[in-house]
C-alpha cells in the first residue's frame, strides 16, 4: 500500500468517528427531547417508560416534555410508564412534580383501595419533592387495607422528609400486626443509618420477630444504626459531585447530625439544578439552628427563580431561627 | 479470471481487515442484542430492531456507548494493521505472510472474544453483567497481543 492509500483509509476512520459523534450529540441532551416526546406519545409502554427515564436524566432541558409527562403521571389507572413519568418530573420541573402530587393527594382517601394504593405509589415515586404529602401518608398507616399500609411505609421511606413526620410514621409501621408492613418499614432503616433512639428500641425488639425476613432486616438496621455512615462521608461525596441528589437526601435524613456539612450544603444552594437547590434547603431545614452559617445563602434563595426552592428556603430559615424553641 | 499481484492481494487483505474490524467493533454489541432477542426472546427481526433503537441511548442501557467501548480496541488494532500490514514489503513474501497470519489470528481472537462476551452477558443477565463491558477492552488488548504472537509463530512455520 502507498502512504497515500494509508492516509486515505485513516481519513475514512476520522469520518466514521465524526459521524458517530454527531449521532451521539443529536440523540443526547436537549436535542433528543422532541424525539423522546414522540416516544411518550406512542402506544408502546416500553418506549414511553424509556423516554420518561431519559427525559429525567436530561433534567431542566427537558421542560418541553413536562405537559405530556404530567398528563401521563396523573392518568388513572397507573402504569409503569406513568410511574416512570412521575419519577422523571422532580429533576425536570419541581412545580410540575408538585402538580402531580396535588392531583393524587385527594385520591388517598378514595373508597376504592386500589386507587389509594396507586396514589400512594405515585407519591412515593416523586421522592422528596412530595414532602408535603408525608403527613397524609402517615394517616394511611392506620388504613384497613394491608397493601395500602405497606405502600404507605415504602412511600414514606422514599420521600424521607420531614424526618420527624416520616420517623413517627415508620415507627408506627414497625409495630404493624401484618409482617409485610413491618418488612416495608424495617427496610427503610436497613441500609441508610436513618434512625432515632425510639426507632432503634423498636428495631431491637424486631430482631426477635416471628417473621425471619423481618428479624434479619431488623438486625441489619440495628447494625446500620450503631455504625452509621458519618456525615463526613456524605460531605466528601458532595465535594466529588457524585449523585448529589442522593447525598443531599441522605444528609437531610441525618438532621442535626449533619451539622458539620453545613458549608458544603450551602454551596449547593447556587447549583444549576432546582432539585439540588431544593434538597440543599431541605437538608439545612432538618439541621435546624446549627445551620445558622447558611442564613445569608438561604436569604438569597428567597429570590430563587423556582417557587418550590423559594418555599424550601423560607422553611429552612424559619427552622434555623428556631421554630421548635418558639413552641 | 485475473490473478492478483502479491502486493495487490496484501493491500486488499489489509483494507478488508481494517474496515472489517472497524465495522465489527461497532456492530458486534448491536448484532448480539438483535441475535439474543430473536433466538432467546422469540422476537421478530422488526421487534429486535425496535428494541435496539429504544435502548441505544436510554440511561442504564446505552447500547451506543457500549458499542463505542467495544470498538476502541478494534480501532487500535485496525490502525496497527494499516501500518504494520499495509507497509509490509510485498516482495518479501515470508515476512508479509508471517505478519498477515499474526494479524488474522489476532483479529479472529478479538472478534471471537467480543461476540462471546456480548452474547453471554445478554443471555445470562446479571446485576454485575455490565462489568463485562468495562473489562472487555482490556481483555481485547491482551487477546490482540497473544493472537498476534501466536499467529507470527504459526506464520513462521507456514512461510519458511
Amino acid at each position: 500500500m502507498t502512504r497515500r492509500q494509508i492516509w486515505f483509509n485513516l481519513a475514512g476512520l476520522g469520518l466514521v468517528i465524526a459521524l458517530m459523534g454527531l449521532v451521539y450529540w443529536l440523540n443526547t441532551g436537549a436535542r433528543a427531547v422532541p424525539g423522546l416526546i414522540e416516544d411518550l406519545r406512542s402506544d408502546d409502554a416500553q418506549a414511553q417508560a424509556l423516554a420518561a427515564l431519559h427525559l429525567g436524566h436530561i433534567g431542566e432541558d427537558a421542560k418541553p416534555a413536562v405537559p405530556v409527562l404530567v398528563a401521563m403521571a396523573t392518568a388513572s389507572p397507573t402504569s409503569y410508564a406513568a410511574t416512570t413519568a412521575a419519577g422523571a418530573l422532580p429533576t425536570i420541573d419541581l412545580s410540575a412534580a408538585r402538580q402531580v402530587m396535588a392531583a393524587w393527594l385527594p385520591k388517598l382517601h378514595d373508597a376504592n383501595p386500589q386507587t389509594r394504593r396507586d396514589a400512594i405509589s405515585m407519591l412515593g415515586t416523586l421522592g422528596p419533592a412530595a414532602k408535603p404529602a408525608a403527613s397524609a401518608l402517615v394517616l394511611l398507616l392506620s388504613d384497613e387495607d394491608t397493601v395500602v399500609r405497606e405502600r404507605a411505609a415504602r412511600a414514606l421511606g422514599a420521600i424521607g422528609l420531614p424526618i420527624d413526620v416520616v420517623m413517627r410514621g415508620l415507627i408506627q409501621a414497625l409495630r404493624d400486626p401484618e409482617w409485610t408492613v413491618r418488612q416495608a418499614a424495617v427496610t427503610q432503616f436497613s441500609f441508610s443509618g436513618f434512625s432515632s433512639h425510639e426507632s432503634l428500641a423498636v428495631l431491637r425488639e424486631l430482631t426477635k420477630d416471628s417473621n425471619r425476613t423481618v428479624a434479619q432486616l431488623a438486625r441489619s438496621s440495628v447494625a446500620s444504626a450503631e455504625h452509621p455512615i458519618q456525615a463526613s462521608v456524605y460531605s466528601m461525596m458532595l465535594k466529588q459531585g457524585t449523585n448529589r441528589t442522593y447525598t443531599l437526601h441522605q444528609l437531610a435524613k441525618l438532621g442535626p447530625r449533619a451539622a458539620e456539612t453545613v458549608s458544603g450544603i450551602a454551596a449547593i444552594l447556587t447549583a444549576e439544578q432546582p432539585l439540588e437547590r431544593y434538597l440543599a434547603a431541605c437538608a439545612l431545614e432538618e439541621i435546624g439552628q446549627a445551620a445558622a452559617a447558611a442564613t445569608p445563602a438561604l436569604q438569597r434563595n428567597l429570590n430563587d427563580p423556582d417557587p418550590i426552592v423559594r418555599e424550601a428556603a423560607a422553611d429552612a430559615l424559619q427552622s434555623i431561627r428556631g421554630k421548635g424553641s418558639d413552641s | 479470471m485475473t490473478v492478483r499481484e502479491p502486493h495487490s492481494r496484501l493491500a486488499v487483505l489489509t483494507v478488508t481487515i481494517y474496515w472489517g474490524c472497524l465495522l465489527l467493533g461497532i456492530s458486534i454489541p448491536w448484532l448480539a442484542t438483535i441475535g439474543v432477542d430473536i433466538v432467546k426472546h422469540d422476537q421478530s427481526l422488526e421487534q429486535a430492531l425496535h428494541q435496539l433503537r429504544l435502548h441505544l441511548f436510554a440511561p442504564g442501557y446505552n447500547l451506543f456507548l457500549i458499542a463505542v467501548a467495544n470498538a476502541l480496541p478494534f480501532v487500535l488494532f485496525a490502525v496497527l494493521t494499516l501500518f504494520h500490514l499495509g507497509l509490509a514489503p510485498a516482495h518479501d513474501q515470508r515476512l508479509a505472510g508471517r505478519r498477515a497470519t499474526g494479524i488474522c489470528l489476532a483479529a479472529l481472537g478479538m472478534i471471537g472474544l467480543s461476540i462471546w462476551v456480548h452474547v453471554m452477558t445478554l443471555w445470562y443477565p446479571d446485576a454485575q453483567g455490565a462489568l463485562a463491558y468495562l473489562f472487555l477492552p482490556f481483555w481485547q488488548v491482551l487477546v490482540l497481543s497473544l493472537g498476534y504472537i501466536g499467529g507470527r509463530l504459526a506464520g513462521g512455520w507456514f512461510f519458511r
